[in-house]
């Protein structure tokens, strides 16, 4: 999981190049239970880091997800729309949206691995 | 200290009621639990993730001068009206505990000598019949658990509004659940909205005993929130913000972009007549704009189904 960044808010940022997908942390997964929605975003809107990017509907509770970076979304993951819980089964495969990084240097100030497990405990 | 807030609206407007809730959601502070008491007039109230037209017959509420709202928290659809008291409860994680505040609930009904059973998640129930639906939102390490309290609900008006008939709504969302709802007036006679209110200060107090808060009561009314109390909660910040806020909230759970627009993508069958003929049409909607339409027709004119699905593209579907 060397890759994967994180914010205190339970979202991961996976970078490539100067593109970035997000997604909510298997921990995340866990506490929310059964996913039962998605609510995606509309490509071509841009997300600030901190603010909302995502909501997430469980059978316990509706809980808003902060980006963990900032830039302009150019995909969102629709197979969500359909089968939600796929977040349930494997958290990092099933991303949420991939945007393009208005600045790279944003993700020096996440989380690694490491500490984001600190913060879960 | 950790500071009990009472908070209550005077008001009956869905729209400033969820704004008052969005407001004390935004500004909870650490070691504070808010419980907040507020009723609609008639109001089908669904959940984040649902698709209104799927869930709530606006045709039956519109003829009783109903509204429509959509709250924060996700589930089912409700219908509250003045014999439905609705109650949150407001804390940042270290203070904020389901069990303990569906404990205030179950307490406060103990006083009516009435035994409340939570079921599945989402209930509170007695002898099985469920008094109250329960609904949770998080953001910002802030939690809001909400829920209803039958008292004494127009219950054929109820099911009426959250009956639907149209089976030619294909759509994803979040389904509502039926059960089997009772009116706690049918189980105590005695019980009315001023004395469960009194019940649930009472019980929660009682709950919280050991915390040895101090507290304070708060009240609104439409765009006025006064306060009470030591700690002076709400003159902490300017009450110039606070009124601007508040009006912001309420725009924002009042609009049709939050109501309609929030409805998940969904595909949609309906009959019209027309005086050229019969149209069976079938739309995809996204975000309440009619983004493909496709008219179905035994009529002689064509040219009028070609103009019709013309028409009806880039339209709202809430203004069809």
């Amino acid at each position: 999981m060397a890759d994967y960044k994180y914010n205190e808010g339970h979202a991961w940022a996976l970078i490539e190049g100067d593109t970035a997908k997000f997604g909510i942390t298997p921990y995340a997964a866990e506490q929310l239970g059964d996913i039962v929605y998605v609510d995606l975003p509309t490509v071509g809107d841009t997300v600030s880091a901190g603010d909302t990017f995502t909501e997430v509907e469980s059978s316990k509770t509706s809980s808003e997800v902060p980006a963990p970076l900032s830039g302009e979304i150019i995909a969102v993951n629709e197979e969500l729309d359909d089968d939600p819980e796929n977040i349930n089964e494997d958290a990092y495969a099933n991303w949420i949206i991939e945007i393009k990084l208005d600045d790279p240097s944003e993700a020096d100030a996440l989380l690694d691995a490491d500490a984001y497990d600190e913060i879960c405990e | 200290m950790p500071s009990l807030i009472f908070a209550e609206s005077n008001s009956h407007d869905p729209y400033f009621n969820l704004s008052f809730e969005k407001y004390l959601f935004d500004n909870v502070k650490e070691g504070e639990l808010i419980l907040y008491l507020w009723q609609n007039e008639r109001t089908a109230v669904c959940g984040r993730n649902q698709n209104i037209y799927k869930e709530c017959n606006l045709t039956a509420l519109e003829r009783v001068g109903g509204k429509v709202a959509r709250r924060l928290s996700g589930g089912g659809a409700v219908f509250h009206d003045l014999g439905n008291i609705n109650f949150s409860f407001i804390a940042r994680d270290a203070l904020y505990d389901v069990d303990k505040q569906l404990k205030v609930i179950q307490k406060a009904l103990e006083h009516f000598g009435l035994i409340a059973e939570k079921s599945g998640r989402n209930d509170l129930t007695v002898n099985g019949r469920k008094f109250s639906g329960n609904a949770f939102h998080r953001a910002d390490g802030v939690s809001c658990h909400h829920g209803t309290i039958m008292i004494d609900v127009d219950r054929a008006l109820l099911e009426k509004v959250l009956t639907v008939s149209d089976k030619k709504l294909k759509s994803n969302g979040v389904d509502s659940v039926t059960s089997r709802i009772v009116n706690l007036r049918d189980l105590n006679a005695e019980i009315t909205i001023e004395e469960i209110k009194e019940a649930l200060l009472i019980a929660c107090l009682k709950v919280y005993e050991e915390e040895n808060f101090d507290s304070e009561i708060i009240v609104g009314s439409n765009n006025v929130i006064s306060a009470t109390g030591r700690s002076g909660w709400i003159a902490s910040g300017s009450m110039l913000t606070m009124l601007q806020e508040l009006a912001d909230n309420k725009d924002f759970f009042a609009s049709d972009d939050w109501i309609f627009g929030k409805n998940p993508d969904f595909t949609a069958t309906i009959n019209r007549s027309y005086d050229w003929g019969d149209a069976e049409i079938c739309l995809v909607v996204e975000s309440d704009i009619i983004t493909d339409c496709k008219v179905w027709s035994d009529s002689l004119y064509p040219e009028k189904i070609a103009d019709l699905e013309k028409s009806l593209i880039g339209k709202k579907y809430s203004e069809l």
